[in-house]
């Protein structure tokens, strides 16, 4: 009876994720090319050929730099977002909501909103910099290598707080009121209240968080892809991108299947980290 | 001289509610920017400095979309997917959901953490 319920469920799972992994499992072993009928098995070559790849390895490492970067600075502002919105005030509700405004618009278009506003000649964020007196001449946001990636960077911010805002508010709003109260029966400060009761209690909403935001984040194509394609030159090439340069423009099918492949390791232990942590916090309970 | 307990809360009440107005004005930025694009008329959008408010607010854009895209159609298949996907999910998901903890049977934890996977 309850692998009948089960069944409808495990069938979808099986077509759409473990038939695909499979498929481009056995892909990477072979090398495939959109539009070529002539398909060999080559073993390990396409592993062996990207690891020698110096662009596929600087881009993961930009990956990993970006998503650290990026989620750092989401769980600092959204802590303290949400550390404002546990207060009670009036409007609270009204705030609440508007806070979650950037993250309910579809991504394309948030991307496409800013890379009219990083326009350099007809940009708002220029023209606001020059008349605040803090550049003279217009920035080219989307051209130059450093910024370009930190122009991503924002973007990802800004869409990503009200996540983070949400569920560490939630966390906040688990905490018991003894617990505060016994600090400040103890002669507590409100930061020795921070520092000993609110963060111990939401370091595991504050890890599964974590955790989560970096799996997506590092593993944000939409973003560079609509801002920059990737560039100028390589200079915003994260590791999704440079998998679809490989596939479809460089045609090569199998060598790109390889990449996720060769990612798996890493990303694996995340999600057991991921999993365990969430695990925990059902125990907490 | 020493500031009283409720002055240095109230100070630092104050301070917060400051930071949070100025937060909100700069995540709101964007979605107004927006909003103010869409109203611009054509030739507002191309001059040296962009005007921070429009004088001469337009549906023309909007009259664009509807006249030289398929938008009502693209509109049309968004919602048709959304809610064939949502109701197929949540049937599938809500049988699932009820096996999986409802019901006792071998191997039902190790197929509720293979669920996780996907994500």
């Amino acid at each position: 009876m309850g692998y009948l319920f089960l069944l409808p469920a495990v069938l979808v799972l099986m077509v759409v994720v473990i038939y695909p992994a499979l498929i481009g499992l056995w892909y990477s072993f072979q090398n495939r090319m959109i539009g070529f009928p002539k398909v060999e098995f080559v073993g390990l070559r396409n592993y062996v050929e990207l690891l020698g790849d110096a662009r596929l390895r600087i881009s993961i490492v930009r990956s990993l730099l970006f998503a650290g970067g990026a989620v750092s600075l989401k769980l600092v502002i959204g802590l303290l977002v949400a550390l404002f919105l546990n207060q009670t005030f009036g409007g609270r509700g009204f705030i609440r909501s508007i806070v979650l405004l950037p993250w309910s618009l579809p991504l394309v278009v948030s991307v496409l909103i800013f890379t009219w506003m990083y326009n350099d000649m007809f940009g708002v964020f220029n023209f606001l910099l020059i008349k605040g007196g803090l550049i003279d001449l217009p920035l080219i946001f989307l051209g130059d290598r450093k910024l370009a990636l930190l122009s991503g960077l924002l973007i990802n911010v800004w869409r990503g707080i009200p996540f983070f805002a949400i569920n560490l508010l939630a966390g906040l709003q688990a905490i018991p009121d003894e617990l505060y109260d016994a600090g400040q029966v103890d002669g507590a400060s409100s930061l020795q209240l921070f520092r000993h009761v609110t963060l111990p209690s939401l370091r595991t909403v504050m890890l599964i968080v974590f955790l989560l935001s970096f799996i997506w984040t590092s593993n944000d194509f939409t973003t560079f892809w609509i801002l920059t394609r990737g560039g100028p030159g390589t200079a915003t090439e994260v590791f999704p991108i440079v998998t679809y340069k490989i596939a479809f423009i460089g045609l090569e099918l199998g060598k790109a299947a390889a990449v996720p492949v060769l990612l798996m390791p890493f990303f694996s232990v995340l999600i057991v980290l991921l999993v365990k942590a969430v695990r925990g916090q059902e125990e907490g309970r | 001289m020493s500031i009283s307990y409720s002055t240095k809360r109230r100070l630092f009440k104050g301070l917060s509610f400051l930071a949070m107005g100025l937060y909100l004005v700069l995540i709101l930025f964007p979605i107004y920017w927006m909003l103010l694009t869409s109203i611009k008329p054509k030739r507002e959008l191309y001059l040296p400095e962009p005007t921070l408010w429009t004088q001469n607010p337009t549906l023309d854009n909007v009259r664009h979309l509807f006249e030289t895209t398929p938008f009502a159609r693209q509109f049309g298949n968004t919602l048709l997917v959304s809610v064939v996907a949502t109701a197929v999910a949540i049937v599938i998901g809500s049988l699932a959901g009820y096996s999986l903890c409802r019901l006792h049977y071998p191997g039902r934890d190790f197929i509720a953490s293979a669920f996780f996977s996907p994500t």
